[in-house]
């Protein structure tokens, strides 16, 4: 499935901001077997004094921006070309749940999932509202499909009321929320309970397609949840707030521990009094390219 | 078992029968003592103690006892035992060849963490000890291989404990903040001054050809700019951290500037200081703040410590930082289970020197050795910011055991003689380029019965085995200086720090002498009606000087308020309390402009000052206390004036008091001649009283006292330093010199100013009825005050403005996930 993505982000300043740096996670990173980038830019208005591009430590595509004009409206507008192909399905045969530990602590990449991070501190009531589903030595394939089906109904998808740094433990009692929220409650639960778990920031396509089922959002950013289940199956993406395993309704922009990692921009700015934005995401099936 | 907190140095509670530096077991002198002892024995009787006083008092002048307790904890108490700690030539070198190994083994396992990670592909070190640590900048990782990736150490001190075995452990690595090293130079400076027989008698290595190299390798590696050397930076914390008194000291002797992350900015890729010319670029920044708080943006910490943009300045390749704020990562308590091995996988030799034995309780083998011996150890996080509440029990991935072992002892002045008393060892090392080199000293501190560190710490000697000749760098080849004179490279703060201390001595000053002149009234029995019409005159200039609420001026005779009131300005939380406070603070944050003679001259009276008011409970009391500040005020001047090159920074404090006096001044005169016209002339003489000016007056007129010949002397004569006219044209001529050609409106508006000031005497010497008319210029007097304090506020706004403080954008806004 190919598709066609445009964000565009627009700062407006109450004064004009001097300077401006911003730090940008808008442009999706190539994944074997999974998504191939066919095409990727980023435009901004006014046009940046200098700009930089670097992998980050996770192997997401980071772009700084510089601006040093005066500038009272801020616009950057990422577009891009992804296709992107279903997963394999979970193997029969999948290694007991609970010693994934031990084997992710033998890879670097993946032990680094296991462990709190800056914005997902231990909870127990994360680790005990998932717990039913991992009995000892259950295969993690099983353990996680009861777990993804079993997320439906449990949260009420609202928006508004939860902000950015609400904490897990909010999540839980109000048990509402949005993606980003279910995301960050499966994760710590996961990470609790010893499966190296990361949090997937991205796109999913919310106009079905003729005869499909119309997805949860309103054509923003996504988030949801990768999951590692031993050597030989690696990571396996779940969508907590559609409750559905990944298959090629979703794009990935890049993954990190927590939202902190893959923010899609941060920006610091000296001047500009108050400020208001405004997000808009366009994702379109696109017809495949020639060539 | 206990559990504790990492504390500064690490020493667990003491385990085993402690060797003593100086004797050996068999109850001998070690030879590298005797000359030291026999320096001390052939003094008379206590007069090693009467030394060490000497050294208290020295150490409270230098300030470094601090005016402000609270301002700098942990620093008031530090003294230094005038025993030093000695160490022979031999047992130096193994030290130093062995912390040298040690500085280059950390600096390949910080290149493989941030760098390949294979330490961690290979099992050599568990990832437990990486990606939790919140000292594992992410921002700074960079996996591709490549030579000319810079440094990631400079700078390493240890900490370091001789065992029960006789050999030396370390038992912390310091990657960070390497605190002490200034205060091993400044103790050995005061050994040579306060026992200079001792240590003219050893033969010891000196301490500035480290710091002659120290100083010369920043310089060479910040290059020089197309107007001379480029600019290097120390940052610190600022001026409330523990450690100011050491920035300031390090960044006086390396020739840096001393900034805060409010001082510099980052811009276009390249790092800047903001200095009274404009933005100075700064290629080498020496950092005393930790790694994760320097870049906002990138590393999420509190924009008040950090710049936001300076990792993107190290990564475009402008700008040097020593050391990487990367480093404190491997300053993980639970790295040094893994050195040995480390060492053979990465240098191919075994750690010379070893840590005080460690075991990460990750692993099972080592849970079971602390079970079995649970007294032997302490326990640790594994690395900083550990949660507490996870303990050991429940997840001991994160937790290490560190052996208890009981530190050295070396002879420590007590009462009249010498003790035993447990030394720990801190000391640094310097890489220059090409290999480490260690300070040949260092700081020891005296440990109390549990092993920790006291405030009291030693010098530290190395012996010469023979008189080697010392090895200094090579002389530093830079062009030949361009003559400079004007001081534009102040740093914006330290302009607006010296403003504002000259602004308070004044008013310190104002403050002393109005309550002054109002206790002698208020003394005077029994009071005539013409004194309690001066006490309700000052009254006013009390409260215009916000010494007193308008509650407190006294009506119809009642002034107990009034007493009281006064009493309690000096009291804590009083006017006059807050501001010694407040100048005393301004004096430390300025203290890297200030030699120590000028440190101490404007410390030590304000000081006792401040305890003079604190406890004067009755008036005269309180008088002579005020006496006290009057002359700490004039001190304070007479210093500056006979010990600060005039321009830069003796501009802005000579400025500053200016025009706090020219506010003053016209305070006092605005509500002295408010006064009816039939009483003028007490208010006149009430004028000269305030302004110092009776003598002149009565030299120049005799008795007589006259409304046009009085404000003459108080107003208009120039030569009158406590006249209006003298501080608007003083704050006239200064500004011209800081604008240097420059725009001079401000120049312009302090001649204007003293201009008004000149044609208000003239109308008062041309009235027919000169008291009408000087009681007629009452409000324009007070007018006059409010323009000299919008001129201070113009030379805020032009000098001072500091870099716009940057927000963080993005995080909370319509950005976040809404699906």
């Amino acid at each position: 499935m190919i598709y066609k993505v445009r964000h565009v982000t627009a700062y407006n300043y109450e004064s004009p901001v001097e300077m401006a740096t911003h730090l940008l996670h808008l442009l999706p990173r190539p994944l074997e077997g999974r998504q191939r980038v066919l095409r990727a830019g980023l435009s901004c208005d006014p046009a940046p004094a200098r700009r930089a591009e670097a992998p980050d430590h996770f192997g997401n595509a980071t772009a700084w921006l510089y601006l040093d004009r005066p500038h009272a409206r801020f616009t950057v507008t990422a577009e891009f070309v992804v296709e992107v192909t279903p997963p394999p399905p979970l193997p029969a045969a999948t290694p007991a749940w609970d010693g994934l530990r031990e084997a992710a602590l033998r890879r670097p990449d993946v032990a680094e999932f296991l462990f709190p991070s800056p914005a997902l501190p231990p909870v127990e009531g994360a680790r005990a509202f998932f717990a039913p589903h991992f009995t000892p030595g259950r295969p993690a394939g099983e353990a996680v499909m009861e777990m993804i089906a079993a997320f439906r109904g449990s949260m009420a998808f609202r928006s508004g009321v939860t902000t950015v740094s609400t904490p897990v433990e909010e999540v839980l009692r109000r048990k509402a929320g949005v993606c980003q929220d279910f995301a960050h409650l499966m994760i710590t639960g996961l990470r609790m309970l010893g499966i190296p778990a990361r949090y997937v920031s991205g796109y999913i396509r919310t106009r079905p397609p003729p005869g499909g089922v119309r997805r949860v959002g309103a054509d923003q950013s996504h988030a949801w949840v990768a999951a590692w289940l031993g050597e030989g199956i690696g990571w396996v993406e779940m969508d907590p707030t559609n409750s559905l395993f990944v298959a090629e309704e979703h794009v990935v922009l890049g993954w990190g521990r927590d939202f902190g990692d893959v923010s899609p921009l941060l920006g610091i700015i000296l001047g500009g009094g108050q400020h208001s934005v405004s997000v808009g995401v366009d994702m379109d099936e696109a017809e495949p390219v020639s060539g | 078992m206990d559990v504790a907190a990492s504390p500064p140095p690490d020493t667990a509670a003491p385990r085993g029968t402690a060797p003593d530096e100086m004797v050996d077991g068999r109850g001998r002198v070690r030879a590298h003592w005797s000359g030291l002892l026999g320096a001390i024995c052939s003094m008379p009787e206590g007069e090693l103690a009467q030394r060490a006083q000497r050294l208290d008092r020295a150490f409270e002048e230098e300030g470094s006892a601090g005016l402000l307790p609270a301002a700098v904890p942990g620093d008031r108490a530090r003294r230094l035992d005038p025993v030093p700690l000695v160490l022979d030539a031999a047992g130096f070198e193994a030290l130093s060849a062995g912390l040298a190994q040690r500085a280059r083994l950390l600096e390949r396992v910080l290149a493989d963490l941030y760098g390949p990670q294979r330490l961690l592909a290979e099992g050599l070190l568990p990832p437990e000890l990486v990606f939790p640590n919140p000292a594992f900048l992410r921002p700074c990782r960079d996996p591709r291989p490549g030579a000319g990736k810079p440094r990631f150490l400079h700078g390493y001190a240890a900490d370091l404990l001789r065992g029960p075995d006789g050999q030396w452990h370390v038992t912390a690595d310091r990657l960070v903040a390497m605190e002490g090293v200034a205060q091993a130079l400044t103790n050995r400076a005061h050994m040579a001054r306060t026992l200079p027989e001792c240590t003219r008698a050893a033969r010891m290595r000196p301490l500035h050809p480290f710091l002659d190299a120290w100083r010369d390798l920043l310089h060479r590696a910040a290059g020089a700019g197309p107007s001379g050397p480029a600019t290097v930076a120390l940052l610190t914390p600022g001026v409330g951290h523990r450690a100011w008194a050491e920035h300031v000291t390090l960044a006086r002797d390396l020739s840096c500037a001393l900034a805060e992350a409010g001082d510099l900015t980052a811009r276009g890729g390249a790092l800047f200081l903001k200095t009274l010319r404009g933005l100075q670029p700064v290629r080498l920044l020496l950092s005393r703040v930790e790694g994760a708080l320097l870049d906002p943006l990138e590393l999420g910490g509190r924009t008040a410590l950090g710049v936001p943009g300076l990792l993107d300045a190290m990564r475009a390749g402008t700008l040097a930082v020593h050391n990487h704020p990367g480093a404190g990562l491997a300053e993980a308590p639970g790295l040094r289970a893994f050195l040995p091995a480390l060492s053979m996988a990465l240098l191919g030799e075994a750690l010379s020197l070893s840590s005080r034995e460690t075991l990460w309780l990750g692993d099972p083998g080592a849970r079971a050795r602390v079970a079995a011996t649970p007294d032997a150890f302490a326990l640790r996080p594994a690395v900083r910011g550990v949660p507490e509440g996870a303990g050991p029990e429940a997840d001991p991935r994160a937790w290490c055991a560190v052996r208890c072992m009981s530190p050295s002892v070396a002879p420590s002045l007590s009462g009249e003689g010498l003790a035993p008393r447990p030394v720990v060892l801190r000391m640094f090392l310097l890489h220059d380029g090409e290999d480490w080199r260690c300070l040949p000293g260092g700081l020891a501190r005296v440990a109390d019965g549990d092993g920790r560190p006291t405030p009291l710490c030693k010098d530290v000697w190395v012996l010469s085995e023979d008189r080697a000749e010392i090895r200094g760098p090579g002389p530093l080849s830079l062009p030949a200086l361009a003559i400079r004179r004007a001081s534009g490279d102040l740093p914006s703060r330290v302009a607006d720090n010296l403003f504002w201390l000259g602004r308070y001595v004044e008013r310190l000053d104002d403050s002393a002498r109005l309550m002054r002149a109002t206790l002698a009234r208020l003394d005077r029995a029994p009071m005539l009606p013409h004194d309690a019409a001066e006490v309700s005159a000052l009254a006013r200039c009390l409260q215009d000087a916000r010494l007193i609420t308008e509650e407190e001026r006294p009506t119809s005779g009642e002034d107990a308020a009034l007493r009281r009131a006064l009493t309690r300005a000096g009291r804590e939380g009083g006017r006059l309390h807050r501001l010694t406070g407040e100048v005393a603070r301004l004096v430390e944050a300025t203290r890297d402009r200030l030699t120590g003679d000028m440190h101490a001259a404007f410390t030590v009276p304000l000081r006792e000052s401040r305890a003079a008011l604190l406890a004067a409970d009755n008036p005269a009391a309180l008088g002579a206390a005020l006496g006290g500040l009057v002359r700490y005020a004039s001190g304070v001047a007479g210093v500056a004036a006979e010990n600060m090159v005039r321009g830069g920074a003796h501009s802005f404090l000579d400025l500053g008091r200016r025009l706090e006096r020219g506010v003053s001044v016209s305070a006092l005169l605005g509500h002295l001649l408010a006064e009816p016209p039939a009483r003028v002339e007490s208010a006149l003489a009430l004028a000269l009283e305030l302004c110092d000016s009776v003598i002149t007056y009565r030299t120049r007129y005799l008795h007589v006292l006259q409304p046009a010949p009085a404000l003459d002397l108080v107003m208009a004569d120039p030569a009158n330093p406590r006249g209006l006219a003298f501080q608007l044209s003083a704050a006239e001529i200064l500004l011209t010199g800081v604008e240097g050609g420059g725009e001079p409106s401000l120049s312009a508006g302090a001649r204007r100013l003293r201009q008004d000031a000149e044609a208000m005497v003239a109308e008062v010497t041309r009235a027919a009825e000169p008291a009408q008319a000087a009681n007629g210029l009452s409000g324009r007097l007070l007018a006059l005050k409010d323009t000299v304090g919008d001129l201070s506020d113009a030379i805020g706004r032009r000098y001072f403005t500091l870099i716009a403080a940057p927000r963080l954008l993005g995080v909370d806004t319509a950005e976040r996930g809404a699906a």
